[in-house]
């Protein structure tokens, strides 16, 4: 009797949530599909829990951050926006399946998401049969060139390679490339070593690591790289992921090593990550990107102190302690970027924006930047900062202005004829 | 002892009373007709609702996956819900298969300098790259599909046959299981393997012809995987339904109990998991084309404890529980990522919990709650329900009592004249150590042909492992059993029971889940093999037998009723029936009259005595009452050594044994 | 010897030399470096350069910071006089301000006694030019080889060797006849041999670069290896006649390579060890609390690596209260605070647990793994929606850096401290589980339940404190994790499996099998992983106990006698 009445309360608790959720869903979506007359939708391609929630918590934030305010200043083509939210779960199929969601489900006008090469690699296929828009934010490894993503964060030669020929100038000339095990890290460390070996570093001079995903012992490593410095002139070029770093930093520390011994430039590592690590014992480290949150501009400042401010009146996770970094402006400008090709389109029809983005120029939190005129990238500066006391950059080196990106690498193509054509874009007839 | 198992047994009771509903023909009648209607619906509604555009190509294609999720989960459930082997490998499976077919449709879909696109990109080097040896056989669609079953296969196998032949159960066998699957989860993320790392496989494009991003090709797939899912269930559901079903259900419950019933158990569990493994394998395949990717994420660990999840929340033990399992907790995911992106993993962690702790036969179990309450059982036969008034014993008139009396009188002077003359089992010098221990040191004890031996002693004597070294599963330190002309000393369980040694235990173990019969048709002799289970059906003259046996035990009524709701007593017969029913030579009782009432106490004897026209038999006995009644040679067992051997008038005014009796 | 102990020691001696130091330049005094520090705004190159040289050789440590300062431009002119300003900040009507401090002490300038802030407009910077940065560079590490901080002392001194810079030599040479710390001289001595070894240095003697060569073997000096192995190329070299080849330097080359090299393999057998035992502590006291709950209770608890999350973040709000509402001198203080917080956190938790959850599936072990795994999704998010990613737990000081205990054998104080806790824990719960009452009831619990229910004792009760024991134990080995690790939600995960394996190849439910397990594991991954990597090496280990676990099913130590379920 007492199995029959639980049974019963679970029945209906399950119907309850059912319910709830149905209603919730509903209410998130006036009109039967697609863009109604006074809203237009985007989807956020993020995942929120899981093992990559560490690093695209933050997008998914600024991205909303960027939709309020656009809607707060009169929406695109007077349309409000209305960002669909879902949450791939770190799960790369579920990646595939929940744009398959946005597109055919909630007809999102474009999508912004995504930070792995994997989930990129997962909704590729999808973006391209349905002929959709996709905005990526993150730096990557390059060899890709779909007519379906636009690429906001930086392409190898962007920050590879202005990264290795710093070091060089600053007189290293032995270079440990360690990364976590997969595609970025491997091809970045393909262009970098190209590119050190075309300059005229031995090859004696290069060494190469990988560990796995979510590797927490870096004893063994560190104690390999402290014989590789012992020589001096030793430098390390860290491709290492998400939570590795915090275990790898604090050995690195703790078995005596400095910056001044052996400095590690990292390309994975923002200000976002250093909020997570034991700062003090990293000072001099430094860091390649396109974006600090110390570029000292009256803009930049204006959108660091609203994103403090939208964190902390959301009531987000760490409030007004959040940083920004590369990514997140990248993230950022991406909407804008939209809207702005949106508008200069006159229309939501992805061919049009498409056609507008080349050769779009904005200004950005970080300052004016242009799409690429012929490929699907971003011109952007290239910053080389250092880690500070604070968990924030010092910017010791800078481009001379912006850099033209190259989706396939010129390193590890060196016969430009070779190069795979664009994949994806409009259907042909 | 006995007070434990009084207690479990009183446990069991108040369980069986609250499932009540749940047993009999509408379990069955259940099973089939929900499978049947979920595959009617997903044969015609699905199809109709999308011909019709209710339903869009994309939540078509998501039911295909979801469909081969389902194959795994009734992959699992064979060897988890029946068979009681907690596997971590099924993810693996899935995955080594989905990699198959990835592979296969990787090579059909745009190459760069002739290699995949895929392992182009993770692996585009200055230096141009070729493809893989490995990667040759799966240009066709036939070797693929062959090697995608195969591969699978030959894992379970392998890893079935190290793991079983050794005898790693229950926890072990799924941590060895974990570890596998993180070992090669491990392996395929590795970029130099030329599996494309962690980004996997991508771009596929034509299936044998077909163009994958085709609507048609999307629904094709789909009814495909339907109509395999429907293929697969009725392959495991007549499994389920044969002997060998049966085997598995025991193996789950007690498996040393089949193995001294003379069955190898590890055959049939390489058998259950090396098909579980070629399930999950074909679920991958069936996968792959569908989901356009296959990456190392689909043999973590997490996944595989998802797999069992699906199952847990269906039901174990019922198969269309596990595609019910299977296609709700993928739905509701899918769901709550999308309309609570971030309580989905309260709502999904709550409904485990809560599952597991209100519904611990999982959702089916709400069915069969449902089917049973509108079909209430009849009692068959005409009596009146086993469990309506708790208890299941007949009662014995006293009348019947003195009857049985006057018999044993008689058969014990029937015995006297026909003492055996040459040995049958023989044990010579031998001695067990258990960590310095000296639980057993015999020079000589030996049990001649049709003789009744009985074996008493206090209390950590040795008795019990005397039996143990017997039959085998205790290992002597030195010394040497013999059985007939046969040196048993190193021989397995399974061995000794095939050679005719029966072993009945001192607490009843009989297969809990399965019915009377069921437990009897088991222990017929001749039916070990994996194969004849699988195919054969018992003659008409066994069951004959095993109806003759049931009713000299008065189990007859109780045929068809699952082994648990029996009491104490009836459980001691029913084991000493299936002992008898595999007509062993020697018969070794472990304490048969422990916890029976004086009335059963005597009807045990009896039993006994008439046995021994046809067996040898060794029991060994506390009961002093009882003991007198056999009247047979006794042996007392004290500190692992026998001390007194003759009969129980002799035994008895041994000052040796007053003195280890009753003390100094 | 042990460097970390005697800092103290250290920091107030050289505090010492430095008020005697400070009392010498009595006569010079901070008024004179203020005039010559002036000096460097003069437009005159000449003038500039001579200030800089004669900064360089007043020796004093305060100038390094000084001359960074100078170096990345953070000096300014105002009214008069030098001022450091670290950065140019906005004020609220978004006009850049400066706030000055003291270049020499670092401390803020005052305005009628109130830190200046000045708008940037008022300031002219004082950088040095293109041609001067060398100088100023070289001159910091002059000047960082009299730093007040010894590590500073010892980063220069490595600095100036390897800078192979033969102007250095008499600065060093300075360095080993005034330096008090053994190992500054030492690394000092190791620098000369260095440069002497490969520098052109003026009138030197091919003999002299011999003997730097021998000075550098006795020195076992590691850095030397990879410039001598150079050398001896050199020598090597195919297209040189091979008559001119200098058989004694290549012999004395060999001789250095092989004296450093043996050393250096003794240092490489150390670190196996270490880093085994390093790893393999923390992999005891995950097990710990892992096998005392499924030799209990037959319960695999999947939530467990979510209690050492738990105890992790315990640790991160202990850390987070002592910054907002304690002075910072009490920060060190967190960490020994957050030792108990972070035990009983987790024992809280895992005592709610039981009682909610894991009570209500007694006897069926396999559906408690599914209860469990719920949990940990529960937990996970739970922590994830109210705490976030990327947060950071800071170690305290004295847990930071490594102890060298022979030269180049580091033991990092923050590993020794986990295995000094493991230790603790092993000898606690051995305590514990012999010699009171409550241990007594928990044996008895687990070697038979229901004898043990029979005599009275309260088995639900016993189960309810084991469980939270053994959650309390997962909350300490969180708390340790902080020092090596990050602090993430789902960094339960990334143990769990492992521990599992230790558990079961100790064999269930013994102490003693999970800390032999947990040490052979952990020795064991960490020398195969120098030859094989990670993957493989654990690829190895895994494959390995799969073997083991096939030959003995029952673990290292598996139950024996007539309970031997078989």
């Amino acid at each position: 009797m007492k199995r029959m009445k639980t049974i019963a309360v679970l029945t209906l608790l399950g119907f309850g949530v059912f319910a709830w959720g149905c209603n919730a869903s509903k209410s998130g979506s006036p009109g039967s599909g697609g863009a109604s007359k006074d809203t237009v939708k985007v989807g956020v391609l993020h995942s929120l829990t899981g093992t990559m929630a560490i690093s695209e918590t933050s997008l998914h934030d600024v991205v909303l951050m960027a939709v309020d305010e656009i809607n707060a200043a009169g929406g695109v083509l007077g349309k409000q926006i209305e960002p669909v939210v879902v949450d791939p779960a770190s799960d790369w199929p579920l990646f595939n399946e929940k744009a398959k969601e946005l597109i055919t489900k909630h007809k999102v006008a474009v999508t912004f998401g995504c930070w792995t090469s994997v989930s990129r690699k997962s909704v590729l296929p999808v973006f391209e049969e349905y002929n959709q828009l996709l905005f990526y934010p993150v730096q990557y490894e390059g060899e890709e060139q779909s007519l379906n993503v636009f690429y906001t964060g930086a392409a190898p030669n962007q920050q590879l390679t202005p990264a290795a020929e710093y070091m060089m100038k600053e007189g290293y000339t032995k270079f440990y490339l360690l990364g976590t095990d997969y595609v970025f890290p491997r091809t970045a460390n393909k262009v970098l070593k190209a590119y050190l070996l075309a300059k005229g570093v031995a090859e004696s001079q290069i060494e190469e690591e990988y560990t796995p995903f979510h590797h927490q012992d870096y004893q063994t490593i560190v104690g390999k790289l402290k014989k590789f410095a012992e020589g001096g002139h030793a430098c390390v070029m860290s491709t290492i992921n998400g939570d590795s770093n915090v275990p790898f930093y604090k050995e690195f520390a703790n078995q005596g090593l400095t910056s001044s011994d052996c400095p590690i430039m990292a390309f994975s590592v923002a200000e976002d990550e250093l909020r997570a690590m034991d700062v003090p014992p990293l000072v001099g480290h430094l860091a390649c990107w396109n974006y600090y949150q110390s570029i000292d501009t009256p803009e930049n400042q204006k959108f660091v102190r609203d994103f403090k401010a939208f964190c902390a009146t959301k009531n987000l996770p760490g409030g007004s302690d959040r940083v920004t970094d590369d990514p997140i402006e990248a993230a950022y400008f991406g909407v804008y970027v939209w809207k702005a090709a949106a508008e200069k389109a006159g229309s939501f029809d992805v061919d049009k924006v498409r056609n507008v983005v080349y050769g779009l120029e904005f200004d950005a939190p970080g300052g004016r930047k242009k799409m690429d005129d012929a490929n699907q990238h971003t011109l952007k500066p290239v910053y080389v900062g250092e880690i500070l006391k604070n968990g924030q950059f010092k910017i010791t080196h800078q481009s001379d202005g912006l850099v033209k990106p190259d989706s396939y690498s010129s390193y590890l193509h060196p016969d430009p004829s070779k190069i795979p054509g664009p994949t994806g874009g409009p259907k042909k007839k | 002892m006995s007070s434990r198992s009084e207690r479990t047994r009183h446990l069991r009771e108040r369980t069986a009373k609250a499932l009540s509903p749940a047993i009999g023909g509408a379990q069955q009648f259940g099973h089939r007709f929900g499978a049947l209607f979920m595959f009617l619906v997903g044969l015609i509604v699905v199809p109709a609702l999308y011909e019709s555009g209710n339903m869009n190509i994309e939540t078509v294609n998501m039911f295909g996956r979801y469909l081969a999720f389902a194959m795994v989960a009734v992959g699992l459930d064979l060897v988890w819900g029946y068979t009681g082997i907690l596997s971590l490998c099924q993810s693996l499976f899935f995955a080594l298969g989905g990699y198959a077919m990835g592979m296969y449709l990787a090579l059909h879909g745009p190459l760069d300098e002739g290699v995949p696109r895929a392992l182009y990109v993770v692996s585009s080097s200055v230096k141009g790259i070729t493809l893989p040896w490995f990667w040759e056989p799966f240009r066709t669609l036939p070797v693929t599909i062959g090697l995608g079953l195969l591969i699978p296969g030959a894992l379970a196998f392998v890893v079935g046959y190290f793991g079983f032949v050794s005898r790693v159960r229950g926890v072990y066998f799924a941590i060895l299981t974990q570890a596998i699957t993180l070992a090669a989860w491990m392996v395929f993320c590795l970029n130099n393997m030329r599996l494309c790392g962690t980004n996997g496989l991508t771009n596929f494009v034509m299936l044998a012809g077909f163009d994958l991003t085709q609507a048609n090709t999307k629904l094709g797939l789909y009814l495909i995987t339907l109509v395999t899912l429907a293929a697969v269930y009725a392959l495991c559901r007549y499994i389920v339904n044969s002997r060998l079903g049966r085997v598995l259900i025991a193996i789950r419950d007690n498996e040393s109990r089949l193995r001294f019933s003379g069955y190898k158990p590890h055959y049939f569990k390489i058998f259950a998991f090396t098909l579980s493994g070629v399930l999950a394998g074909l679920a991958g395949m069936l996968y792959a084309p569908q989901a356009n990717i296959i990456t190392p994420a689909y043999m973590t660990v997490e996944r595989s404890i998802l797999v069992v999840i699906w199952v847990a929340v269906g039901g174990r033990g019922t198969l269309s529980g596990a595609i019910l399992g299977a296609l709700l907790v993928n739905l509701m995911y899918n769901f709550l990522t999308t309309s609570k992106p971030e309580w989905w993993p309260f709502v999904q962690g709550g409904l485990f919990i809560g599952v597991v702790l209100l519904l611990p036969n999982g959702l089916m179990s709400l069915w069969h709650g449902w089917t049973a309450k509108r079909r209430e059982p009849l009692p068959e036969n005409g009596q009146k329900s086993p469990l309506a008034d708790g208890s299941a014993e007949r009662p014995i008139d006293a009348h019947d009592i003195d009857r049985r009396f006057s018999r044993i009188a008689l058969l014990q002077r029937e015995k006297s004249v026909a003492l055996a003359d040459s040995e049958l089992l023989r044990v010579e010098n031998i001695q067990v150590d258990f960590d310095g221990f000296k639980a057993l040191d015999i020079d000589t004890f030996s049990v001649g042909y049709y003789e009744l031996r009985v074996i008493i002693g206090p209390n950590g004597a040795g008795k019990t492992t005397l039996c143990d070294v017997i039959s085998g599963k205790t290992r002597v330190a030195t010394g040497r059993v013999m059985f007939g002309t046969t040196d048993i000393t190193t021989l397995a369980e399974v061995d000794i029971a095939r050679l005719g040694v029966g072993r009945k235990f001192q607490t009843p173990t009989v297969f809990d889940s399965l019915t009377v019969y069921e437990n009897m048709k088991l222990a017929l002799p001749g039916w070990q093999g994996v194969w004849r289970n699988l195919a054969g059906r018992e003659t008409a003259a066994e069951c004959e037998r095993i109806t003759a046996l049931l009713k000299r035990v008065r189990l007859d009524d109780q045929m068809q009723i699952p082994v648990k709701y029996l009491s104490h007593g009836q459980r001691q017969w029913l084991e000493i029936s299936m002992l008898i029913l595999a007509s062993p030579i020697l018969l070794l009782v472990d304490e048969p009259a422990a916890g029976l009432t004086d009335q059963e106490t005597v009807l045990t004897a009896e039993l006994l005595l008439e046995l021994q026209s046809e067996h040898s038999i060794i029991v060994i006995e506390h009961d002093m009452e009882f003991v007198r009644l056999l009247n047979s040679r006794v042996a007392v067992l004290n500190e692992g050594k026998i001390m007194a051997d003759g009969s129980m008038d002799e035994v008895q005014t041994d000052p040796k044994v007053i003195e280890a009796y009753l003390g100094r | 010897m042990d460097s970390q102990r005697i800092w103290p020691a250290l920091v107030l001696w050289a505090s010492l030399t430095g008020l005697l130091s400070t009392s010498a330049l009595a006569a010079t005094g901070d008024n004179q470096i203020r005039q010559t520090m002036l000096r460097l705004a003069d437009p005159d190159a000449d003038v500039r350069v001579a200030a800089i040289e004669e900064l360089a050789g007043m020796r004093d440590g305060r100038l390094a910071g000084f001359m960074r300062a100078y170096q990345e431009g953070s000096l300014y002119l105002w009214r008069g006089r030098l001022v450091l300003c670290r950065q140019i900040v906005l004020d609220k009507a978004d006009k850049k301000t400066a706030p000055l401090s003291d270049p020499l002490t670092h401390q803020p300038v005052l305005i009628e006694g109130a830190a200046a802030v000045v708008p940037s407009t008022e300031l002219r910077e004082v950088s040095p030019n293109t041609r001067d940065r060398k100088l100023v560079s070289d001159t910091i590490l002059v000047l960082e080889l009299w730093s007040v901080d010894p590590e500073e002392r010892l980063a220069a001194v490595q600095k100036c060797g390897a800078s192979r810079n033969a102007e250095f030599l008499t600065q060093l040479a300075d360095v080993v006849r005034l330096e008090q710390l053994e190992k500054v001289r030492r690394t000092a001595r190791e620098s000369i041999a260095l440069i002497r070894l490969v520098s052109k240095v003026p009138d030197q003697k091919p003999e002299d670069r011999l003997a730097a060569a021998r000075e550098l073997a006795d020195l076992r000096s590691a850095r030397a290896g990879p410039v001598l192995q150079d050398l001896l190329k050199e020598l090597d070299a195919p297209n040189k006649d091979r008559r001119l080849v200098d058989r004694t330097a290549q012999k004395v080359y060999q001789q250095a390579i092989e004296q450093i090299e043996s050393y250096q393999r003794l240092v490489r057998g150390f670190d196996y060890l270490k880093n085994g035992i390093s790893r393999g502590s923390i992999l005891i006291l995950m097990a710990l609390g892992l096998s005392i709950i499924y030799g209990l209770m037959r319960v695999i608890n999947m939530a467990h690596g979510e209690l050492m999350m738990i105890g992790a973040y315990a640790t991160y709000v202990t850390q987070q209260l002592f910054v907002r509402y304690l002075p910072e001198s009490y920060f060190n203080w967190y960490f020994a605070v957050s030792l108990p917080v972070a035990f009983l956190a987790a024992a809280m938790v895992g005592f709610l647990i039981e009682f909610l959850v894991v009570r209500h599936l007694y006897g069926r072990p396999l559906e408690t793994l599914l209860a469990t795994w719920g949990v940990s999704l529960v937990l996970i998010q739970a922590v994830n929606r109210n705490f976030g990613y990327n947060i950071g737990v800071n170690s305290p000081t004295w847990l930071r850096g490594g102890v060298e205990i022979f030269q180049d054998m580091v033991l990092p104080v923050n590993r020794c401290f986990i295995v000094v806790l493991t230790s603790f824990c092993v000898l606690l719960i051995y305590g514990l589980m012999r010699f009171t009452d409550l241990g007594l009831r928990i044996r008895a619990t687990m070697q038979d339940r229901e004898m043990a229910d029979a005599l009275g004792v309260n088995t639900r009760r016993v189960d309810g404190y084991t469980f939270a024991l053994g959650a309390g134990l997962a909350g300490l080995a969180g708390y340790a994790l902080t020092l090596i690790g990050g602090v993430t939600p789902d960094m339960g995960q990334n143990y769990i499996v492992e521990s599992f394996l230790v558990v079961v190849t100790g064999g269930v439910g013994e102490f003693a099998g999970a800390i032999w397990a947990g040490l052979g594991l952990g020795v064991l991954n960490k020398i195969l992983e120098p030859s094989l990597g990670a993957v493989w090496g654990q690829v190895l280990i895994l494959i390995g106990v799969v073997l083991f676990i096939q030959r003995r099913p029952a673990g290292l130590f598996p139950p024996k006698g007539r309970l031997a379920d078989v």
